[in-house]
């Protein structure tokens, strides 16, 4: 994300879909439940895991791609082009949520008797499907794993004014919206309300996590004009360094611990409660941006490896992101059935996880195919060297 | 260093479902309901609890959770885990006079069993609570830092006038298609490993259980779910009475 990090010509900054792949695999393995492959993953690595990843990265490719719409084609199409992404992603959310009821409707029956009767209280929305259907409508039901899309939505939404803001009063605006974070960080009461619960909110707090999405739409937007000066100080690389280190530390410290119970766990009773996931903890967000920081210095643009055929699944993969996040979303409670009804070991939680990740790359592969075939704008990106 | 490294090979084993491995040294039950060895091997003790038992005296202990601790699948608190713990630490104590009150209330969360300790629970002056939470708390989606810290305040409420043991979610196979129990279950793991307050490997055991045989735990027909709730229930109790009784050794004392 220094000045030689922005994709200001045509050149796609293949780092972007690698490491967007790779969340979406993470996040894949991670929403599979009982998964020992689950302890490999960005969790397990960092204080924090995939979503952070993937929001940062939403996040800059939407400033870098939008922002170069709004210099070029003018504040109308820009703004439509983004509200056209919003409809796409809304669709895709809407869909899931059929899958979604779907599946739970069939399963509805043996989730709620004997021994979970009063307790899971599962499919209550059933009885009362004229509310629950405009809940999931107005993005307040936010089922199992169906909460990242919504809080994508309604950022996306506020894209085409903050952009507007960030090119006019860069400083101000990334003030606000820093401002907005920490109020959330004192008081967790600012968050939007959820259903079916009375006192429910959204797993993703927006006014916390919004935070994260502008400034890297800012670094994103500026990567096209130069980039950011002061992100090249020597002094933030080692901050940096300092801060994902500490991070790796601590989480490979927790994972061993539990593991393994007189492993000694270090600063659990100080640091656990400030690793709110909805709220997106100071620990968190200054964890992702290190590692981000660290990613932009240390992996050119342009690397041998990432148009290698190592990267390519997972280049191929984070092209496609917002349909092979859903598909995801659909492996991992297939994956998750699979391996509960079985009651695989090792063995066969490896397998489900390989199987899913194949299937996540063909139909990556197969839509990079169809881009080509069918002549469309993204055939120039998916036909690479041609 | 080596044996260290041996155990944590071992319990990377355990973790992903107490491997085959634990079978030959297990303690069997006579209803089929065996518990694997190292199950409880490093949860904390409760030397107090042990010894007002051992001693003789009326021991008080308090149960409080929601639907899984009132035993409704069962057929009410008769047959619940509470009572069936009484039954068998009678055995392991029969000197001890031992009551153990059901506190269990359906579709209760953390923090409305919390408001209710101090009113409820604290004039029984137990020697041991246990307390039995989470599954309401995830299926209502309430936030995971109040969770946590729901759990954290109870707990310090709890342990001022006696022990405190904690118990997590229910094992199924098929609810997490419905809610994400995961990170509910690791804060209850986390808040009772931080507060060195054991917690009861409820959901782990259920899902050995299962994977071993002894249970199905989604079978249809009403008569049967009656009695496989007693026999699940009669099989907790044991265990919890076992893990309570596990006597400080020397070797594995915990700070």
């Amino acid at each position: 994300m220094s000045s030689s990090g922005g994709g200001s010509g045509g050149v796609r900054d293949l780092r972007l879909d690698f490491f967007r792949g790779l969340a979406l695999f993470c996040i894949f393995i991670d929403h599979i439940p009982n998964n020992v492959l689950a302890n490999f993953t960005i969790k397990s690595i960092a204080l924090g895991d995939a979503a952070e990843v993937f929001i940062l990265i939403s996040g800059y490719a939407a400033g870098m791609v939008y922002g170069r719409a709004f210099d070029r084609q003018g504040t109308l199409t820009a703004s439509a082009r983004i509200y056209h992404r919003v409809w796409q992603l809304y669709v895709a959310h809407v869909f899931l949520f059929m899958l979604f009821m779907a599946t739970v409707a069939q399963a509805a029956a043996n989730l709620n008797a004997g021994l979970y009767a009063d307790e899971f209280r599962a499919a209550d929305f059933l009885k009362e499907p004229d509310v629950a259907v405009i809940m999931a409508l107005t993005l307040r039901f936010q089922p199992a794993f169906m909460d990242i899309l919504p809080v994508y939505i309604v950022l996306l939404l506020a894209l085409p004014a903050v952009l507007l803001g960030l090119r006019r009063w860069p400083l101000p605006v990334l003030g606000l919206s820093f401002a907005l974070w920490l109020a959330v960080q004192f008081d967790r009461g600012i968050n939007l309300s959820a259903y079916p619960g009375q006192s429910q909110v959204w797993f993703f707090n927006p006014f916390a996590w919004q935070a994260l999405f502008f400034f890297s739409a800012w670094l994103g937007w500026r990567s096209n004009h130069g980039g950011v000066a002061w992100l090249a100080n020597r002094w933030l690389f080692w901050l940096a360094v300092a801060i994902a280190a500490a991070g790796f530390l601590l989480r490979v410290d927790w994972t061993l611990h539990w593991l393994y119970d007189p492993f000694p766990a270090f600063f659990t009773q100080a640091l656990w409660p400030l690793m709110s996931k909805t709220d997106l903890s100071p620990l968190r967000f200054a964890n992702v941006l290190a590692l981000a920081l660290l990613v932009a210095r240390l992996i050119p643009p342009q690397t041998r490896f990432l148009a290698g055929p190592i990267a390519q699944p997972f280049v191929m993969c984070g092209r496609h992101s917002l349909y092979i996040f859903c598909l995801g979303i659909l492996l991992s409670v297939i994956g998750h059935l699979v391996i509960n009804e079985q009651f695989g070991g090792i063995v066969l939680q490896a397998t489900v996880t390989a199987a899913g990740i194949a299937v996540m790359i063909g139909v990556a592969g197969l839509m990079d195919w169809f881009a080509v075939a069918s002549g469309s704008p993204k055939a120039r990106v998916a036909g690479r060297g041609s | 260093m080596a044996t260290a490294l041996l155990r944590l090979g071992f319990r990377l084993i355990a973790v992903t479902g107490f491997g085959l491995l634990a079978l030959p040294v297990a303690t069997a039950f006579a209803a089929g309901c065996v518990v694997p060895s190292d199950a409880f091997v490093f949860e904390p003790k409760l030397p107090r609890t042990v010894a007002a038992l051992s001693a003789g005296g009326t021991v008080t202990i308090v149960a409080i959770g929601s639907a899984s601790t009132v035993g409704r699948a069962a057929g009410g608190p008769d047959y619940a885990w509470p009572k069936q713990l009484g039954v068998s630490l009678a055995k392991e104590f029969p000197k001890a006079k031992i009551s153990v009150v059901n506190l269990g209330k359906a579709r209760q969360t953390a923090a409305n069993m919390a408001a209710r300790f101090a009113k409820e629970i604290l004039p029984l002056a137990p020697a041991l609570v246990i307390w039995e939470t989470g599954t309401v708390d995830a299926v209502r989606g309430v936030e995971l830092s109040a969770f946590r810290e729901t759990l954290q305040s109870g707990l310090a409420q709890l342990r001022a006038a006696s022990e405190v043991m904690m118990m997590d979610i229910q094992f199924s196979r098929r609810t997490h298609i419905m809610t994400d129990f995961e990170p509910y279950e690791s804060a209850i793991r986390e808040v009772a490993d931080v507060n060195d307050v054991p917690m009861f490997p409820r959901n782990e055991l259920m899902r050995y259980w299962s994977e071993s045989g002894a249970f199905d735990y989604t079978v249809e027909k009403k008569d049967e779910q009656q009695a496989m709730a007693r026999r699940l229930y009669a099989c907790i109790g044991r265990a919890l009475a076992e893990f309570i009784a596990r006597r400080p050794h020397a070797e594995g004392s915990n700070p």
